[in-house]
């Protein structure tokens, strides 16, 4: 273990500062196909990205993505329709090799190591609509598992949205906590707390559903980020639908800007596939499952 | 990814071919059904000699409508709807942003197609139901502004489109906008001046509405004849216009209730007509509407209902075509049955144009096809209709709304019986969209299976329903020659098992099975084929002397099985949404006792004892029957021979 965190504070310069990991990697399929911009989203997934959204979101779904030979991730969030608003739950994990030092970052995910590791949230949200705009809470639980230590926090993330000339606006303040314990990893290792304001809006163009959704957020005070996306759906039949999706983000560690994405929707169950671009010319892949 | 894509491109493929289901279409009879053309008086959907004018009158000052801002011949003042028109106050407030005018200020906004003439000439008006508000409704009527104007009819399509798009129960301010404008007409003919003064029959109008339109014109037609308004008695009513004819077009029923209560409408003659497979108004909400009409004023009038195989909901009107639901529908409505747009408005403009010149031009010459349809084959679009008809004059006999007795009658003087019948029950019938969508209206429903179940090869005495009438009534109706008998009936696809054995007489009765009734409940099974055997059965008047006269009721309409509808392209859907493939529509014979008198010269009308349903032409089946009466001749009569 002390040689596992002394590894950690020597490599720090050369990987994340934020921990858990679970917290910065994307939860939704459609989201990720969308550049990870999920603020303003309408799906269950939003539960990772604001809490507000929740009380117009639907269904649920399952999604996991492969980053690299040895890490991959699953998520799965639902919601239900709760006293006008919504009430729903999320759960995130990450499976990976630790390498030598930590935290963990997006690129040494990808590169592997040879302690097996863990990272996990899981989530419960609940919004309510006062006077058109949409306030949601979310109260969560991540944490970060590395052979014989544990390390995590209860943290809690808080949303509002409200629709303005038909855009969904969406500003969402996440993982609000108390930083990991400062004698377990290095002094400066924090929550990757993120403020986050979006807009969504959605229209028609001759045959075509056209979404477009872009974001703007803050990682604490050092670093702005912005992502957006754009999604064009074809429905031939009522029920049924093929969707295209393209998003752009800010290159991080680990992350390239492109994301690609795609959906089929089959009345009431959709299979989405997205592909982020990351480092060193690796692609991840995310399939998953919604159903409303 | 390549492994997955063409995966997932078959699996979508093969899920959405398996849910667009077929087309589906009963088989078309029309080219029997309409192969005469007995009435000689000229085609009503054809234009007629005069000239056509059009003109604009409004405000002058609208802000999205140029027509009704730089074309207006004559400005008029706005009124007030709000007290008919209400919505929440953010919306009122974008509402008046966008149309530069309040509920408060609604324009009177109407383009007009007049003939040429001296006049005076009747004045119809014609409104759109709810659309999308920019997609401006009004100029879709001008098909029949060119037809009913060169035929000697003002016809006047009026704007109300300020109050389409996001408005509830606002189909009383519709009708009142209505009698708005009619206001305005009554003042321009009694002008001393200008284009319309003293031309324009104000002692015969009519009105017409589709959809939410069709609904304003039934409650326009119970406003006219109010003082006060029935939700608001401080808001006083003046109209009293002389609205002979009420036109409704696949209408809405009940959005509006007047104090609580469903429309009231009262002499005036009424016409509905409705789309089977329309995309919108999915059920005949209007047969609730001709249910309701009363004729109180011992007046002549009729009413008549038409249900159009085929037909949808946008296509009567030019704007609206033939997406239903919007301009996206088409991924959700089956298009491929519909009529084409040509044939829907063909078929509109015959009946309109008959109707009004009927009521109207008091030309009673059109008033044969709303009693039965195959006399005017030659003017109808090939498809088949269902028609319901009923003068003023009808006086029941069996409506079955009285009472939860099924042996008496809707009068005093009539006993219902009944013979070797498997389903013998009074019910209430609903619309296709479900239990919940009632028509209001009882009927009796008729099960029989002549055949034995203890030999199939032998069949029993012919299944009978019999309504007698006593003496007095007989006398009372003043039934005569003269005299029509009317009944309104819907074969179904019920069939009805084998007869039980004629029970032992010398054996004691068991009063727990059957009630003394050899009629087995048990159906037949219900993976049996569809049976597609044409309905008939034998009306049979008796009088007093014995004398029977017998006809086929086949002489006087088709009795159709139900026509089968599929509006949804998808088959789950359509299943989830109505719990029937058909809307339970009844044909209505009217058959003239002359005919069963040519049958039986011996048979003496005025001593008519029983009117006897007997089921001897299809072995087994089930039909569901109403309004069973009888009425005085009004108008001329045309009957086709034997089928």
């Amino acid at each position: 273990m002390l040689l596992l965190l002394s590894a950690a504070t020597t490599a720090r310069a050369q990987a994340g500062t934020r921990a858990p990991i679970i917290l910065e990697l994307p939860a939704g399929v459609r989201t990720l196909g969308l550049g990870n911009t999920g603020v303003a989203g309408r799906d269950d997934d939003v539960i990772f990205y604001n809490p507000a959204q929740v009380a117009v979101a639907n269904g649920f779904s399952v999604s996991g993505e492969r980053f690299s030979t040895s890490a991959g991730s699953g998520a799965l969030s639902a919601v239900t329709r709760f006293n006008g608003g919504g009430i729903a739950i999320g759960m995130q994990m990450l499976n990976y090799d630790l390498p030598n030092f930590f935290p963990a970052s997006r690129l040494s995910i990808l590169d592997g190591g040879l302690t097996p590791a863990m990272s996990a949230e899981a989530i419960i949200a609940f919004a309510q609509p006062i006077k058109g705009t949409r306030v949601g809470i979310a109260a969560k639980y991540a944490e970060d598992d590395m052979s014989s230590i544990r390390l995590g926090r209860a943290l809690a993330d808080v949303g509002v949205s409200r629709l303005w000339f038909g855009n969904t606006i969406g500003l969402a303040v996440q993982n609000i906590g108390e930083d990991l314990g400062r004698n377990a990893v290095p002094p400066d290792t924090h929550l990757p707390t993120r403020t986050t304001l979006g807009v969504s809006r959605g229209t028609q163009a001759g045959p075509l559903d056209l979404f477009g959704t872009a974001a703007v957020s803050m990682l604490r005070t050092d670093r702005v980020d912005a992502s957006g996306g754009l999604e064009a759906a074809y429905s031939w039949l009522s029920g049924y639908s093929v969707a295209l999706r393209a998003g752009v983000r800010r290159r991080d560690v680990g992350i390239e800007p492109l994301t690609l994405g795609a959906g089929l929707t089959m009345d009431r169950m959709t299979f989405d596939y997205a592909m982020e671009t990351l480092s060193n010319q690796r692609l991840g892949h995310r399939f998953g499952i919604r159903v409303r | 990814m390549r492994r997955f894509l063409p995966v997932l491109i078959t699996v979508g493929a093969v899920a959405a071919a398996s849910c667009t289901q077929a087309l589906k279409l009963s088989k078309d009879d029309s080219e029997v059904v309409l192969s005469h053309q007995l009435i000689s008086a000229p085609n009503p959907g054809e234009k007629g000699s005069y000239a056509v004018k059009t003109m604009y009158y409004g405000s002058g000052t609208d802000k999205r409508r140029r027509e009704y801002r730089d074309s207006v011949t004559i400005k008029t003042r706005s009124v007030d709807g709000s007290p008919f028109v209400s919505t929440t106050p953010d919306n009122a407030r974008d509402r008046e942003k966008d149309w530069g005018f309040g509920f408060s200020k609604m324009p009177i906004n109407g383009r007009v197609w007049y003939p040429v003439g001296d006049g005076p000439f009747p004045l119809v008006l014609i409104v759109h139901g709810n659309h999308d508000p920019l997609d401006y409704s009004d100029p879709g009527y001008g098909y029949l502004g060119e037809l009913l104007a060169s035929r000697g009819f003002i016809l006047v399509s009026v704007d109300e489109n300020f109050i389409n798009g996001n408005l509830r129960g606002e189909s009383d301010g519709r009708a009142w906008l209505l009698l708005k404008h009619l206001e305005d007409w009554k003042r321009w003919n009694d002008s001393s001046a200008g284009p319309f003064s003293h031309k324009v029959d104000m002692h015969h109008i009519g009105i017409m509405g589709h959809s939410r339109g069709g609904e304003a014109v039934g409650i326009a037609a119970a406003f006219n004849r109010l003082s006060h308004y029935p939700d608001d008695a401080n808001i006083k009513f003046n109209f009293n216009f002389d609205i002979k004819a009420v036109f409704a077009i696949a209408p809405v029923d009940g959005q509006y209730k007047p104090a609580g209560m469903w429309t009231p409408i009262e002499n005036v003659n009424y016409m509905v007509i409705h789309g089977s497979h329309d995309g919108d108004v999915s059920s005949f909400n209007g047969l609730r509407t001709f249910q309701r009409i009363k004729y109180t004023d011992g007046k002549p009038y009729f009413k008549a209902a038409w249900y159009v195989y085929r037909a949808n909901h946008g296509q009567w009107n030019t704007v609206w075509g033939n997406k239903d639901n919007g301009p996206r529908s088409g991924r959700s409505l089956d298009l491929r049955g519909l009529l084409t747009p040509d044939q829907q408005r063909q078929f509109s403009k015959v009946v309109i144009g008959a109707f009004l010149e009927t009521t109207l031009h008091d030309r009673t010459e059109y008033l044969p096809m709303f009693r039965d349809h195959r006399v005017a084959g030659a003017w109808l679009p090939k498809t088949m209709y269902i028609t319901r008809f009923e003068e003023s004059g009808f006086k029941p006999l069996a409506t079955f709304e009285e009472d939860v007795d099924v042996t008496t009658g809707s009068v005093p003087g009539v006993t219902i019986s009944a013979e070797s019948l498997a389903t013998w029950k009074e019910n209430a019938l609903n619309l296709r969209s479900g239990q919940n969508d009632p028509i209001n209206t009882q009927v009796v429903t008729l099960g029989w299976n002549n055949h034995l179940r203890s030999d199939t090869t032998k069949l029993g005495k012919p299944a009978s329903y019999t309504i007698a009438l006593s003496d007095s009534l007989t006398t009372a109706y003043t039934i005569g020659r003269e005299s029509s008998v009317y009944l309104s009936l819907a074969p179904t696809d019920a069939k009805p098992g084998p007869r039980a054995p004629a029970r032992d007489s010398t054996r004691r009765a068991d009063s727990t099975r059957g009630g003394g009734r050899n009629a087995p409940r048990r159906p037949a099974a219900k993976d049996a084929p569809k049976d597609t055997t044409p309905v008939d059965l034998t009306v049979e008047l008796t009088d007093a002397s014995g004398h029977t006269a017998r006809l086929p009721l086949s002489k006087f309409g088709v009795p159709r099985r139900p026509l089968e509808i599929h509006i949804l392209r998808r088959a789950d859907q359509e299943r989830q949404r109505f719990p029937t493939t058909y809307e339970m529509v009844l044909q209505t014979y009217v058959m003239p006792i002359s005919d069963f008198v040519q049958a039986a010269p011996q048979f003496d009308p005025a001593h008519l004892r029983s009117i006897r349903l007997v089921f001897d032409r299809l072995q087994a089946g089930t039909v569901v029957v109403d309004d069973i009466g009888v009425s005085g001749r009004a108008g001329p009569f045309e009957t086709l021979g034997e089928p």
